[in-house]
């Protein structure tokens, strides 16, 4: 059978718009939410960072450590008037800029890394890595308390052990890529927002995520950085351990998809009265919950592999 | 401060002037080094002090002496590169390199130098002991640093001090010797003092302070920071700190502080704020923004000056009885180079019993000031440090340009505060005392007026259906073959004659028909000394038909010779007719003569 007319390819049957490419379908099919914007706002009392001043001029509030300062041998400017040292010592390259002053989070964040000794890194990776795991356990918690009817989320999200959990679980209650390009945190990105949002947004969102959770899942597998590095405000501890991060997520262990969902949810109805409390490094509070989501969910899992046997054991008697 | 900066090294072969400069822009330390790099230009967003700088190499190797002496000239700042190995290099600093910069520069600019100590790699003890005597022989060297091109180490520090040499110098602040700020730096500090003071207590208390801290640095002063200052400033000074308050001795000890430490960048950031240049005057741009001030237009005073300048009365009025004491004025203007008012304001403006100016006379007298002077206003205001205190782009910004009158009597309405008026009349016929009776000055007080502080204008506030305005007399010499463009041009002519003198009406009649028949500017025949016997006058018609003929409101009495203060209705009318000159002259007429 010959059709008489041209066969247009289906990329180039619609001048553009969203009908034009495979990837614009889906996307206009999901009812995805316009991703949350982070917001940004100026802290009152704070200096506004003017990108012409100088860094390095010593102001009124300085004179405590400017009278201390008996430093700077390699240097010595004709109005100084302090005696000569007469050992030389190398000095920190960063000593010009100590002024104490004013709060730049800019230079806060260089002098620590040049300060920082490299047996530090690894302990705050650790440290990061477990208050994000507790993070997304309190996640899953709200949406599992808050929606007992949805589809089944796979447990790739779900296990305890495998911290490589890199990608957030955000998406699914606000569905909001985080900007994924963490902006060198030089405001303090509030962690409120975000926990605000994700309470007051839960209950709408959740019931209509849960069923393209799984398709989008996928599609946030390559997200680049966790939301940690959006919540260190002040220093830059957690970029390098948030880069190898990511390495250790390539390597994720993927479970198994055919896990009911429904299991899971019974036991982590308890954690919905937990609530992440605001203040997120207040370890002392998080590591008692960790504890108690880490048994439930690994209480849950225990159960959903029994589950699995009596699965098989099922599809065996067929 | 300078906008960009202009580094040459120089020194004896083989000290390292190459590496320094390959060092510091490729972050390495470069194995084989040609002779001379070419002349570099780092960005000012990649400099400490945001200012564009170029480094310019020298090799003896392939520059000619010429070339040298060029590039000296044409340096703002000259580090003089030694090793601190080579004895003989540090040797040449003194030998050979001062003295050729020296006779290459000239005696009035002279150009700053650092003495650089490379290869503090190679050595373990340092070789400040040797240098630090130069230093202190040679005055134009403002810093010694030693460095390491090949371990990387203070090479940025180097060019800072390189671009602070330029940027912020010593020399006009301090001097090494005496161990002490210069006077002309003190005399800057005292009056920044003096201008940060804002309610004239002698202390800076912690108000003041955090003021005088965002000023300068945009940064607020935390309350640790606050004691901090005053902790450090009681524990060295016994009069540094009085009732919790910074005395102008404290402030000074702490820029001295600043200065001894090496960081005399702050004293030269506030100098600076305040209008200071580098030779520690108050820079032209501060004291003379620009003004646009277009043809028959007026300048005045806006809100935000007044309250300025009320706060600066307040501020000095010691003794609260609104009126400002000899000894009052001068601690105002203490804060200027010269004093601005001579005793003749004290008779251009209203005063108290004892001839002090009184609160409502400042600010007639400033609005004076911006009436007839602006850029002399503009100059005042920069001395009292208006544009920091409230806290405004500039003097300017406390100016308003009035639209041109053209447009006021098109379109009928005036925004106007302050009028002219221009009073002509013959010698004797009574002038003076029309204006000063308009300060409330009667005949016999104004027999008490000395002629060296007579003046030629009064300035005082009226009110025309209720709103204040400013009216300000002029006197004009009585010789109407030299009368200028600025005697012409107010808002309103007043004409005086002596009423008992049969002669003085001529001269009313004779300027008016020459200058002011055919004009718009309104006219008023004031007749004067209407206390003694009115004789006939001397002219074609009488002043009342003169009046009548030319449309002009009939002669008004007036006498200053009253037992209490003159009246002053004459001075309203004046106003009102200056504010609504189209207003049907016959209903001026007739209202003028129901009134009378």
């Amino acid at each position: 059978m010959e059709t008489e007319t041209e066969m247009i390819p289906i990329w180039q049957n619609k001048p553009h718009g969203a009908a034009r490419s495979v990837v614009r379908r889906i996307g206009s099919t999901l009812p995805l939410k316009p991703p949350q914007r982070a917001c940004f706002q100026e802290l009152p009392g704070l200096p506004s960072l003017r990108p012409f001043d100088s860094p390095s001029v010593p102001t009124l509030a300085d004179i405590a450590w400017i009278v201390a300062d008996e430093e700077e041998t390699y240097a010595r400017v004709r109005s100084d008037s302090r005696p000569l040292k007469h050992e030389w010592r190398p000095t920190p390259l960063l000593v010009l800029h100590r002024n104490s002053s004013v709060p730049n989070f800019r230079r806060e964040g260089k002098r620590m890394e040049g300060l920082k000794k490299p047996g530090m890194t690894a302990l705050n990776r650790t440290t990061a890595l477990q208050e994000e795991l507790s993070r997304l356990r309190a996640q899953i918690a709200k949406i599992v308390a808050n929606d007992s009817d949805s589809n089944p989320l796979t447990p790739e999200l779900l296990s305890p052990d495998d911290t490589s959990m890199g990608f957030s679980m955000a998406p699914f209650e606000t569905t909001s890529f985080q900007p994924a390009t963490a902006t060198p945190a030089s405001f303090v990105i509030s962690d409120v927002t975000e926990e605000e949002e994700e309470e007051e947004e839960d209950e709408e969102l959740v019931e209509e995520d849960e069923k393209d959770v799984v398709s989008v899942v996928s599609e946030l597998l390559p997200d680049p950085l966790p939301p940690a590095s959006m919540t260190a405000s002040a220093t830059f501890d957690l970029d390098r351990p948030s880069m190898d991060f990511r390495e250790a997520e390539e390597d994720t262990v993927s479970l198994s998809k055919s896990t009911s969902f429904a299991d899971v949810m019974d036991i982590l109805k308890d954690m919905n009265k937990m609530k992440m409390s605001k203040d997120r490094y207040n370890r002392g509070c998080t590591s008692l919950r960790e504890e108690d989501s880490a048994t439930l969910i690994s209480e849950a899992l225990r159960k959903k592999f029994v589950l699995k046997e009596e699965d098989s054991v099922a599809v065996k008697r067929k | 401060m300078r906008k960009d900066v202009r580094i040459l090294l120089v020194g004896e072969p083989k000290v390292g002037k190459t590496s320094l400069i390959m060092s510091l822009v490729s972050e390495e330390f470069p194995d084989v080094v040609p002779y001379r790099v070419e002349e570099i230009t780092i960005p000012a967003d990649v400099t400490p002090e945001r200012v564009p700088t170029h480094i310019v190499d020298y090799s003896e190797a392939e520059q000619t002496d010429e070339q040298l002496f060029q590039e000296i000239s044409k340096a703002n700042v000259i580090c003089i590169v030694y090793a601190v190995n080579n004895k003989k290099s540090i040797e040449k600093v003194t030998n050979h390199w001062i003295p050729l910069i020296t006779e290459n520069t000239d005696k009035d600019s002279r150009v700053p130098l650092i003495l650089v100590g490379n290869k503090s790699d190679l050595v373990e003890h340092s070789s400040m002991e040797t240098i630090l005597p130069i230093m202190n022989q040679y005055s134009e060297v403002e810093t010694c640093v030693e460095c390491s091109a090949k371990n990387l180490k203070n090479i940025s520090e180097l060019f800072y001090y390189a671009q602070k040499a330029v940027l912020h110098p010593t020399g006009p602040l301090y001097c090494p010797e005496k161990k002490d700020m210069k006077p002309l730096c003190v005399k800057a500090l005292t009056r920044i003092f003096k201008v940060s003071d804002l309610d004239n207590d002698g202390i800076l208390n912690d108000n003041e302070l955090n003021f005088f801290q965002r000023a300068c640095f945009n940064s607020p002063l935390e309350p640790q920071a606050l004691e901090d200052v005053k902790n450090v400033v009681r524990k060295n000074l016994i009069d540094g700190v009085h009732y919790n308050g910074l005395t102008l001795k404290g402030f000074l000890f702490l820029h001295t502080l600043f200065i001894q430490r090496g960081r005399h960048e702050t004293t030269w950031t506030v100098l600076r704020r305040f209008g200071y240049d580098d030779d520690l005057e108050l820079n032209q741009d501060y004291l003379f923004p620009p003004l646009k001030l277009p043809p028959d237009c007026t300048t005045e005073l806006n809100h935000n000056a007044y309250l300025f300048l009320q706060s600066v009365f307040d501020k000095h009025d010691k003794d609260r009885d609104c009126a400002m004491s000899p000894d009052e004025l001068r601690d105002l203007f203490d804060v200027f180079p010269y004093m601005p008012w001579g005793p003749d304001v004290n008779n251009t403006v209203c005063s108290n019993e004892q001839g002090w100016i009184t609160y409502q006379g400042f600010l007639s007298q400033w609005t004076l000031t911006t009436y007839l002077d602006v850029q002399r206003c503009l100059e005042y205001l920069g001395y009292l440090g208006y544009s920091i205190i409230a806290e405004q782009e500039s003097q300017a910004a406390g100016i308003t340009v009035t639209r041109a009158k053209k447009i006021d009597l098109q379109k009928k309405q005036t925004q106007r505060n302050v009028f002219r008026c221009n009073v002509f009349g013959d010698m004797g016929s009574g002038k003076s005392g029309f204006l000063q009776a308009f300060l409330g000055r009667n005949l016999v007080r104004q027999k008490m007026i000395k002629e060296e502080h007579r003046s030629y204008y009064a300035i005082s506030t009226t009110y025309v259906y209720g709103q204040e305005k400013y009216l300000l007399l002029h006197e004009v010499f009585p010789d109407f073959d030299y009368l200028t463009d600025a005697d012409m041009a107010c808002d309103i002519v007043c004409l005086v004659y002596d009423v008992s003198n049969p002669y003085s009406f001529e001269y009313c009649a004779k300027v008016f028909k020459q200058y002011f028949m055919d004009s718009k500017t309104p006219c008023m025949m004031i007749a004067a000394k209407s206390d003694l016997p009115e004789v006939k006058q001397m002219y074609g018609c009488s002043p009342l038909e003169f009046c009548r003929k030319h449309k002009m409101p009939p002669p008004q009495s007036f006498t200053c010779n009253t037992a209490a203060e003159p009246n002053r209705e004459i001075y309203t009318k004046l106003t009102t007719m200056a504010m609504y000159p189209y207003v049907c002259r016959h209903f001026i007429c007739v209202k003028a003569c129901r009134l009378n």
